[in-house]
This record gives structure tokens, sequence and C-alpha cells, in this order.
């Protein structure tokens, strides 16, 4: 706990909580507007199959999520490019490790944080958009309404896989940067993954919680694997 | 006298360049031993080496008394200023400090380090906004507030006015009495003979030469100065 809050002072938590604030407003914003896509493609001459997706709860639920994983990923590999690669890659590296402190531990610490932080807020962030959403749908009967109870334990389970994944993918950024000892290099990686991935989940609305199960289980081997070799390589580190 | 570092004919490579060959030398308890050399004669490699940062090739080095190995217990007796001090720009010194003696899982007088280093009325000030020679007095401030038994100073009166550099040497002095031993590098013979109570020449990657400042002040008189670049010329070809 000690060596957690040490890294903690070590960052401006607050920069962080204000970027935080501003992914969730967009997330509203842009989760307010898909509910007036719908609106506005009900009262068009027809409907396309892209427009199929603002048409249904699930469809909603998946293009929001997606949106959420993609901040939440490329804000993972921000904070760890700074928390990790800039420590250890900077100037910084010589103090770092003048400490009396197992390396190995350090790096976990270093590694609970960002998860902690991503997954802590993505999955706060995804409830609340998704749950303004849902509420102003009802008040203003703008969508078909659904079972509530299925509905919000598929948001529920959705909202804690999206959490899970975007960690993931700060981790696995983290190791690219390490590789080439650059911040930015952990930032790019993220946003090529993002690039990718994203696409991944809003490619079956209806089976959601599976299609990011399954992606939830390989990032996961894929970032525990990146952290035993980051692990490996801050152990034999010089300065 | 108890020995506080044992360089045991080490060795350090870049690459195919070797920097360190079979390099030796003690530093004992309550001393100043000044490490000299041209730049890139290795001083702050071996500093680096004894702080763990950089691996050993072969030989050993035995810091008060345990090998430098992964094992990092024996850091929380070392303070060191390494290259230029590096801090965390947005805490004051106050709050650096305490984190630095948490890391050491240690308690000091944060407010006695800083009058120590004449830092006591920037203590709330953010670290971005000191000047290049306030950040060397916290960085002295930063590897003393533990009381370490060794003290490893990088060229550490870098970027002092030369009122500065006397209260650092009145420091150094004072801390020496207290029993603290210092090793302390440079390329200036001036600034390490008014400070050092023994000299290493380090040339070639090894201690060539080792003496007494005293004695050898004595022996050489004003020529002493002349004697060490002799030395350390006569070592480059």
């Amino acid at each position: 706990m000690n060596l957690c809050r040490l890294e903690l002072m070590k960052i401006r938590l607050s920069t962080y909580l204000w970027a935080i604030l501003g992914i969730f407003a967009s997330l509203l914003a842009f989760g307010i507007l898909f509910l007036f896509i719908f609106q506005i493609e009900a009262g068009g001459s027809g409907t396309s199959e892209e427009a199929e997706l603002f048409a249904n709860w699930n469809g909603l639920l998946a293009l929001t999520t997606a949106l959420a994983f993609a901040c939440f990923s490329i804000m993972s590999a921000v904070i760890a490019a700074k928390v990790i690669i800039s420590e250890y890659c900077g100037r910084n590296a010589v103090i770092l490790l003048s400490y009396p402190v197992n390396r190995k531990k350090m790096l976990g610490i270093k590694c609970l944080i960002v998860s902690g932080i991503t997954m802590g807020f993505a999955f706060i962030s995804n409830m609340l958009v998704i749950g303004i959403m849902y509420i102003s749908a009802h008040i203003f009967g703008m969508m078909p309404q659904m079972n509530t109870e299925h509905f919000l334990f598929t948001v529920l389970i959705s909202s804690f896989l999206m959490g899970i994944l975007s960690s993931a993918v700060g981790i696995i950024s983290t190791a690219v940067g390490w590789k080439k000892r650059s911040a930015v290099a952990t930032i790019v990686c993220s946003l090529i993954m993002v690039c990718i991935f994203s696409n991944c989940i809003t490619i079956s609305p209806g089976n959601i919680v599976w299609v990011m199960l399954a992606m939830g289980v390989v990032f996961v081997i894929i970032a525990n694997f990146v952290y035993h070799v980051l692990a490996d390589g801050i152990e034999k580190m010089e300065v | 006298m108890q020995t506080i570092v044992d360089v045991n004919s080490v060795e350090k490579s870049y690459g195919l360049t070797q920097v360190i060959k079979h390099c030796s030398f003690k530093i004992y308890e309550g001393e100043i031993y000044g490490l000299l050399g041209i730049n890139g004669a290795g001083k702050t490699t071996l500093m680096k080496m004894m702080l763990g940062l950089q691996q050993i090739d072969k030989g050993s080095i035995y810091v008060l008394g345990r090998e430098v190995s992964s094992n990092t217990e024996y850091l929380s007796n070392i303070g060191s200023v390494i290259e230029n001090p590096t801090f965390y720009e947005h805490l004051n010194a106050g709050e650096l400090l305490s984190m630095h003696l948490s890391y050491m899982q240690k308690k000091a007088d944060i407010s006695g380090a800083l009058h120590l280093v004449g830092l006591e009325k920037a203590d709330k000030k953010p670290i971005s906004e000191y000047s290049l020679g306030m950040k060397q007095r916290l960085g002295l401030a930063r590897a003393i507030i533990h009381h370490p038994k060794l003290l490893i100073l990088d060229e550490p009166l870098n970027g002092l006015d030369p009122v500065a550099i006397a209260e650092m040497r009145e420091l150094m002095r004072k801390l020496t009495n207290e029993g603290m031993s210092i090793l302390l590098s440079s390329h200036i013979i001036g600034e390490v003979r008014h400070t050092a109570d023994r000299i290493g020449i380090l040339s070639d990657g090894y201690i060539k030469q080792e003496f007494s400042v005293e004695e050898k002040v004595t022996e050489c008189g004003e020529h002493f100065e002349d004697y060490v670049i002799g030395l350390m010329r006569r070592e480059q070809v």
C-alpha cells in the first residue's frame, strides 16, 4: 500500500481525472447522439444496414462500449507511458533503481496502478453512460423497451470486460514502448490496436458478452506474458 | 579502520570496448576518497556498479561488507548523486524528501536536512522553479537525509557558485567527522585536492596511482596539479 501511495505521488492524478471526465462527457454526448440517429433514421425513407445498429439496445450497447474501449485503451497507454516508460527509460531511472525495493515488485505496483485506474473508471463510465441513455430513452419514449434485468446484466458484464480489455491494451502497448524506449511508441501502438479491435466488439451485437469474453481471455494471456517479459527486462536493466 | 567499499579486480565492457580492467581499491570509514580521471575514464560506471545500476562482468564489489548483487537491502545505507540529479518537478522539496525517506524505509528530520544545504526557505516551492544550483543542493539533501554510511557523489559541485562550493566542502567534512565515508568523482583536480583525503587516479580502466593528498601535496608542493595532470596525460598515450 505504501509503495502504491508513493507511485501515485509521482504522477499528477488530477490530470488523468480531468481526462476521464472529458472522456465520460464525450461518450455521453455520443450516446445521446446515437439515440437521435435512430429517431432520424426511423422517420426517413428506409433503413440502411448500419442503421440497424442504432435501432435496438444491443446495437447501441455495442457501439457505446466499442467507443469507450477505444478511449480508455488510449488513456491506459498514456498513463502507462508516464508511469512506466518515462520512469524506466528516462533520467529518473537512476534514482528509481537506487532504492532498496525489489525491481519486479515496483513494476508490479506500477502495472497495478495503470490497470486499476483504467478498469475502475472504464467500468463506472460505461455503466453511467448506458444508464443515462436508457433512462433518457425511457422518459422520452425514444427506443423500444427491453427486459431491464437482462439488459442490466449485459451492461454490467460488458462494461467489466471492456475495462479489462482497455487495461490489457495499455500493458501490451507498454511492451512496445519499452522495446523502442519511447512513450510515443506506447501510445501509437495502443491507437493501432484500438483501430483493429474496436470493430470486433460491434461484429455481433447480440453476442457482445461472448465476443468480449473471448477477446478478454486472449488479451489477458498476452498482457500477462508481456508483463513477465517486461519484469525480466527491468530486472536485468542497466542505466 | 573499517573497510566500507572493497573493489576487487572489477571488469566491465560495453560491446567490444573494455571500460574497466582489473580495477581494485578500498574506501575506509570516515574518509573522503577522490576518484580522478579524464572524461570517459569510467568513474561513473564504477559508481553505478556500486549501486547495482550496472552489471559487473568480472570481479566483485563489497559495499558495507555485502557483495553487490541482486539483493537491494544494502542500498538503504547508501546515498548518491549520480550525474545531474533528477526530480519529480511538480513536488516541493519537503514532499520529495518525504517520498525518498519512505522508499528508504527510514525516518529523519526533513527541515534539518534542507537547512544543512541552505534550502530551508524554498521547501514549499515546486522543484520546477529551482535553479541549477538549488537542484544540486536538493540532490545532496536527498542523498544524506537518511544518514547513509556511504555517500557516492559524481561531480557534485557542478553548477555551484564559489560560496556554495566552500559550504559544500564544509558539509562533506562535517559528515565524515560523523563517520560517513564519501566517494567523490571529478575530472577537476582542484576540486578533489581541496576535498579528498585520498585520491585514486582512474586511467586505462584501473587505478594507476593512489595517494594521500596531504603527503603528495607536501612532496610536490605547488607542482601538485602538474604532477597529477602528467599522470593522467601519460596514461592517455
